[in-house]
């Protein structure tokens, strides 16, 4: 038996612990076997959701479009509007979402509300991501810069909207 | 992965992306496989509860509010996961009376070899199963009694007595 106290049992371990690694790697890939149990009622949910993101997407995608073809047929007038990409005003636009977004976060929204405000901006954050993505990958398009301005101006709206939608 | 992306990625998931989830997969399944580890105390258990933590995630994560980072809901769900699995197990060992057990310290259980080193997570898997629930959850998860009494479902003072007996335990094997 050791003679030691409890207090200092709890001190030598300290040093022991806060070497401990917070993650450890498992030995193989377990994500296979994850995604093989991923059930069909939660995959079946995803058709309608995508189906609407698509939606959202396609809606952003065809105004660009149509701006765009406008843009070109006007002549250069609108050749100065759609030009350079404007970061600045893309980081602006999010920015400005973003604490909209906070600001709805503390409001006192009935719980209903709160979820279907919730699930639309899920499908706009997302056609705001595919859209980022595709000028990442294209970064001089103004034709995607216009897609993803459209999404973000889709976001502030949206959320103007719920910012004046009635208290509970 | 920075959190706004992974923020984006949760928001993905929860609205039924596979891609999405699977990026979160590879985010935190390090996190989420350690803690199992170490509760389990067992890497085939450990690799199975992993799956179950992840595959409850995807079932759960419609009803995420965003109140609390995914990272955290993700381990408190990991070791909800484990606990409930290993709930009967544990409750029989952590109804030993722990205080007064001087056979325990001398259990061939915690005897690593003669002359080999042993590392804190190789110690904590010679722990009897309840001393090392309460010693994972208390001391490297940061959880209070109270909370694993209720998580665990023994007395407050049962805890208490467990990580005394796991923490005697660990030192006793760490020291040789």
């Amino acid at each position: 038996m050791t003679s030691q106290r409890p207090d200092d049992d709890e001190t030598f371990l300290r040093s022991h612990i806060s070497d401990l690694p917070q993650s450890i790697e498992p030995p193989r890939n377990l994500w296979p076997q994850i995604e093989a149990r991923l059930t069909p009622r939660a995959r079946s949910r995803t058709r309608p959701v995508l189906l609407r993101l698509a939606a959202a997407i396609a809606l952003v995608a065809l105004s660009s479009a149509v701006t765009w073809s406008l843009v070109r047929r006007s002549g250069p007038v609108v050749t100065v509007a759609t030009a350079p990409v404007d970061r600045a005003q893309l980081a602006r636009l999010a920015r400005a979402g973003d604490v909209m977004k906070e600001g709805l976060g503390s409001s006192s929204l009935a719980p209903e509300t709160r979820a279907i405000l919730a699930r639309n901006l899920v499908v706009i954050d997302s056609a705001i991501a595919e859209s980022q993505r595709a000028l990442d990958a294209d970064p001089g398009s103004p034709v995607l810069a216009d897609l993803l301005r459209a999404a973000h101006r889709q976001r502030v709206e949206f959320l103007q909207q719920a910012a004046r939608l009635p208290r509970s | 992965m920075d959190p706004d992306a992974l923020s984006l990625e949760v928001r993905r998931a929860q609205a039924g992306d596979a891609d999405a989830f699977a990026a979160l997969y590879r985010a935190h399944v390090g996190r989420v496989h350690a803690v199992c580890l170490r509760l389990e105390g067992d890497p085939a258990a450990a690799e199975e509860r992993t799956q179950d933590v992840f595959v409850r995630a995807w079932d759960r994560l419609p009803g995420f509010r965003h109140e609390s980072a995914f990272g955290t809901w993700l381990h408190r769900l990991a070791v909800n996961v484990v606990l409930a699995h290993r709930r009967t197990e544990w409750r029989r060992d952590l109804r030993v009376t722990v205080v007064a057990e001087p056979e325990l310290l001398e259990s061939p259980r915690l005897s690593p070899d003669p002359g080999i080193g042993v590392d804190l997570d190789s110690a904590m898997v010679k722990l009897p199963p309840g001393a090392r629930a309460v010693f994972v959850l208390h001391d490297i998860e940061g959880y209070g009694h109270a909370e694993i009494a209720e998580m665990t479902g023994i007395a407050e003072g049962t805890s208490k007595a467990q990580l005394f007996r796991a923490r005697r335990l660990l030192r006793k094997a760490l020291d040789r």
